[in-house]
């Protein structure tokens, strides 16, 4: 049991809840990233930019980056809890007040296998895994306060109860530095896109979730459906383009589109899994003379029809301020759908990037939080040579720096060579 | 360099800083309702279709049922007293004479009778026999052939004996009365006509029984004897103090064989075996007579329905565990509806009875007590979670009560045997629940009939389960009625019972 609670615990405790694309040295400016991308990275940020400067090469293993949150409680609550010998009524209301109607949780990460840039032209590789549950915040409700006098009728659905996950590798080709033939009035506008080949490797999504439970003088009544879909192997496509210009010295501008036509078809395992359970106006004086007949509970596995998880659409807005010392950013992201990594609510993202010393890079950076993505601010160091360059960084989220208030932590390391 | 190292170190250091508590379980109450129950106990369901019916209007009727007959009816017996000794014989000169046949007693009147046992005597004295015959013929006894009785001298001085077993006597259907007995004489000699030949006689003095016999009987006497009617219902003890019944019926189906028309006399007699009470009424009409019992039909018996209740409801009372029907006689005086009866040797009369007691009631105001507390046998693993996880339970129950009886219950808890409801030293707590009757109407009630009634135990009163025994004594009172209450056992007499508990439970690690 003791193991369990550690595990849930290290679940909720260090996490966050990015739920959109990133590359590792992306978490070091809270994805307000998307004109700082260079070379490999800008096949993810934006292809106009992947040969703005020198290229580079990814080295496996240490261009890497994960995280794990969850959206109500952080370490101040944990110990609480945990030192406490007894919640009363005031310990428990401070556990629920931490959780805005569900309890959510939020893995992934991304690797980079491969990846290397030629000319304007650019090729890489990388896996991508995320997963995200939750369940409701009436569920802790019951376990902290029973079912009180039989008075509340309880309800559950899929908007709060869930698993999902979703992971799959990429085979990118980018091209940049397309200059967009305007006239001399116009400033130089400059065109990038990449298409993405994916390779499904698994994905569960909860298709079907409702609950109900009452006890009460009508008896005790449960109802639960769970249709939960599983899919490995799979194949699919997405595209981005991005454009760049700098209309002002020092000024930089970019927007782009990713995830066009962005599918994953799941064909070569589908298996839909059904459970229903069903009991209806149940006493315990029934059970004294067996359970049949009292309740319904059937699980079903099937092979499901191919299915296609769609990828939505997202679009970002980027400009940035930068000089030999300093880069100031900011990124708005909007998306045109929900998934484990996107969201329709945009939100901003504010990074900032120090260099003191030509060699040294300081990262900050915030993002602002819309329904499913927790506000948090990020922290990085990076070191700059002539070949190489490398550097870790970490975010916090709802807390701004790492702490016993943080709901999660994003750990990313990079390590590239230029070309 | 150095300096971005340090930072470095210095960053992996912050966050190895944290602080994180071992994961451990606190302690928690929740509460918890459970469903408990919810059920319908229809009155109906007390129906066992033994001692418990439903009766007339769907009335709850406690009933019994019984049994009588007479044994076989027998022979008709009576001794005529016939004794004719001076018959005078005289040659030449026959003639008829007629002898009484008459019950000394004024019992019986033959009108007809097949005779099963009897014998007649007679005698013919001639001082000339060899020259001389008398023969003496008697009409109203006839062989089965439909021959009469014949009887000659032969020569014999000496009394002599005819068995009359196979006569008949009289003429059957007739309905005459055969009051007496004809005699003729036919006289023969060789003397002048008028020559006294001698004497005779004749005589039936011993008793003459009639396996069939047409006539009228008076002051005839029949017993009856049957079974008793048990009842096997658990009363609790002095319910016939809380419960007065307002009516109770005996319906008697008497199945006549006997074709003459009687009386049937009997007392019902009733026998708590419990508390020793006993009670008796006599079986009378509305006006304290004895019931008639129609006579049977020459086709066959005939069913008299006899429904008495006289005197009943306060014998029946003693909610008696027998009923039985004693002291039972059937008096038969006269004939068959003015006209000769008939009756053979082995016709009998049955008597079906049943004892009904409809529940219509007056309810008294009375408690009764369970004689001896119930023990609750508490398990150590049983002990140590009421005292370690049960804060306080209560049972919530929503009663409809739809039967015009109500109830309080007050349960006494201890853990010594020896509880005395009035002494509250010798138990721990008690509770009490009332279940309002359907009559009632207050604020307990609302307008679906539905009344909620609450049994709650505090932590203090739980920790009395942590004993290894627990007695609890209950003691009942029902609500006293206004006036007499009926107590239907309809679909739509019932009490729907629908309960939950509600406890308070501590959770902690080692539960989980």
């Amino acid at each position: 049991m003791k193991k369990l609670i550690f595990l849930a615990a290290l679940i909720i405790v260090c996490a966050l809840l990015p739920a959109t694309t990133f590359t590792p040295k992306s978490l070091l400016l809270a994805d307000s990233y998307m004109l700082s991308a260079r070379g490999c990275d800008a096949n993810y940020w934006n292809p106009a930019l992947l040969n703005e400067e020198e290229g580079d090469i990814w080295v496996p293993v240490l261009n890497l980056g994960i995280y794990a949150g969850n959206n109500s409680i952080d370490v101040n609550l944990y110990n609480f809890v945990m030192r406490q010998e007894h919640l009363d009524d005031a310990d428990k209301q401070l556990i629920l007040d931490a959780i805005d109607e569900r309890v959510a949780l939020n893995l992934g990460g991304q690797a980079a296998l491969f990846g290397f840039t030629m000319g304007n032209v650019a090729l890489s590789s990388s896996i991508h895994y995320g997963a995200k549950a939750a369940f409701s915040e009436k569920y802790l409700e019951l376990l902290l306060y029973g079912n009180g006098d039989g008075s509340q009728v309880y309800e559950f659905t899929g908007e709060n109860n869930y698993l999902e996950a979703l992971s799959y590798l990429d085979l990118t080709v980018g091209v940049g530095d397309i200059r967009i033939p305007l006239p001399e009035t116009i400033p130089d506008i400059k065109f990038g896109f990449a298409v993405s080949a994916l390779g499904g490797i698994a994905n569960t999504t909860t298709h079907n979730f409702d609950g109900h439970l009452s006890a009460n003088l009508d008896g005790l009544t449960v109802h639960q459906n769970v249709t939960q879909l599983a899919g490995a192997g799979g194949y699919g496509a997405k595209g981005m383009i991005g454009l760049f210009s700098e209309p002002v010295k020092n000024l930089r501008v970019g927007a782009t589109l990713d995830n066009i036509l962005g599918f994953i078809k799941w064909g070569l395992v589908r298996e839909e899994f059904s459970y229903h359970f069903e009991a209806d106006s149940l006493y315990a004086l029934d059970l004294l003379e067996g359970t049949e007949g009292l309740y319904t509970s059937e699980y079903e596995q099937i092979k499901a029809d191919p299915f296609t998880t769609r990828i939505p659409m997202e679009m970002r807005l980027a400009a940035m301020f930068k000089t030999k010392q300093v880069s100031l950013s900011a990124d708005y992201i909007q998306g045109f759908g929900d998934s484990a990594e996107i969201s329709r609510q945009g939100r901003f993202a504010l990074g900032a990037e120090l260099r003191p010393i030509p060699i040294l890079s300081f990262f900050l950076g915030y993002g602002s939080p819309n329904e499913t993505y927790p506000w948090r601010t990020s922290l990085g160091l990076g070191l700059n040579f002539k070949v190489i360059e490398f550097g870790l960084g970490i975010q916090s989220i709802e807390q701004f720096y790492p702490g016993y208030s943080s709901k999660g932590i994003a750990v990313a390391t990079y390590f590239n060579i230029r070309t | 360099m150095r300096r971005c190292l340090y930072a470095m170190m210095g960053l992996m250091l912050l966050l190895g800083a944290c602080d994180i508590s071992k994961p451990r379980l606190p302690s928690w109450d929740v509460d918890l309702t459970l469903p408990l129950l919810n059920e319908r106990f229809l009155v109906s369901d007390l129906v066992d279709s033994v001692n418990v019916v439903i009766g007339e209007s769907d009335v709850l009727t406690i009933t019994a049922n019984g049994e009588a007959s007479t044994p076989d009816f027998g022979e008709v017996n009576f001794t005529p007293n016939i004794n004719v000794d001076e018959l005078v014989f005289l040659s030449g000169i026959d003639y008829e004479t007629t002898v009484p046949l008459l019950d000394p007693t004024g019992s019986v009147f033959l009108s007809y009778g097949q005779i099963e046992q009897g014998q007649l005597s007679f005698n013919m004295n001639l001082t000339d026999p060899n020259n001389s015959s008398v023969t003496l013929i008697l009409p109203d006894i006839t062989t089965p052939g439909g021959e009469p009785l014949t009887l000659s001298s032969n020569d014999n001085p000496n009394w002599q004996s005819v068995n009359l077993e196979g006569y008949q006597v009289g003429v059957e259907d007739s309905g005459v009365i055969l009051n007496d007995l004809q005699v003729h004489l036919i006289i023969s000699s060789d003397q002048p006509n008028g020559t006294p030949l001698g004497m005779g006689g004749i005589r039936i003095n011993s008793q003459i029984g009639c396996d069939y016999f047409q006539g009228y009987l008076y002051n005839y006497e029949r017993a009856i004897a049957g079974t008793y009617a048990s009842i096997q219902i658990d009363y609790p003890e002095g319910f016939e103090e809380a419960v007065i019944l307002q009516e109770a019926e005996l319906y008697l189906e008497i199945t006549n064989e006997i074709g003459f028309g009687a009386t049937f006399h009997g007392m019902i007699h009733a026998i708590n075996e419990d508390t020793g009470q006993e009670r008796w009424v006599n079986v009378l009409d509305e006006f304290g007579q004895p019931f008639n019992v129609e006579p049977a039909e020459l086709s066959g018996p005939v069913i008299t329905g006899l429904n008495f209740n006289n005197g009943l409801a306060e014998v029946l009372q003693i909610f008696p565990s027998r009923v039985e029907l004693v002291d039972g006689y059937l008096l038969i005086n006269g004939g068959h509806d003015g006209t000769a009866g008939f009756v053979r040797e082995t016709n009998r009369m049955f008597c079906a009875y049943q004892v009904d007691l409809p529940c219509n009631i007056v309810i008294t105001d009375h408690e009764f007590t369970m004689p001896t507390p119930s023990v609750i046998s508490v398990s150590a693993e049983t002990q140590s979670q009421i005292l370690n996880r049960l804060l306080d339970a209560n049972l919530t129950l929503e009663a409809t009560n739809k039967i015009p009886v109500g109830a309080s219950a007050t349960l006494f808890v201890g853990t010594s045997e020896q509880i005395d409801t009035s002494d509250p030293a010798t138990y721990s707590f008690s509770k009490q629940v009332t279940l309002y009757s359907s009559e009632y109407e207050g604020p307990e009630v609302n307008a679906d009939g539905e009344q909620i009634l609450q049994l709650g135990l505090n932590e203090e009163e739980l920790s009395i389960f942590g004993n290894p025994k627990v007695y609890v004594l209950a003691t009942i009172s029902l609500e006293p009625s206004l006036g007499a209450v009926i107590i239907h056992a309809s679909p739509s007499d019932y009490i729907q019972i629908r309960g939950m508990l509600t406890a308070k439970v501590r959770v902690s690690e080692d539960l989980l």
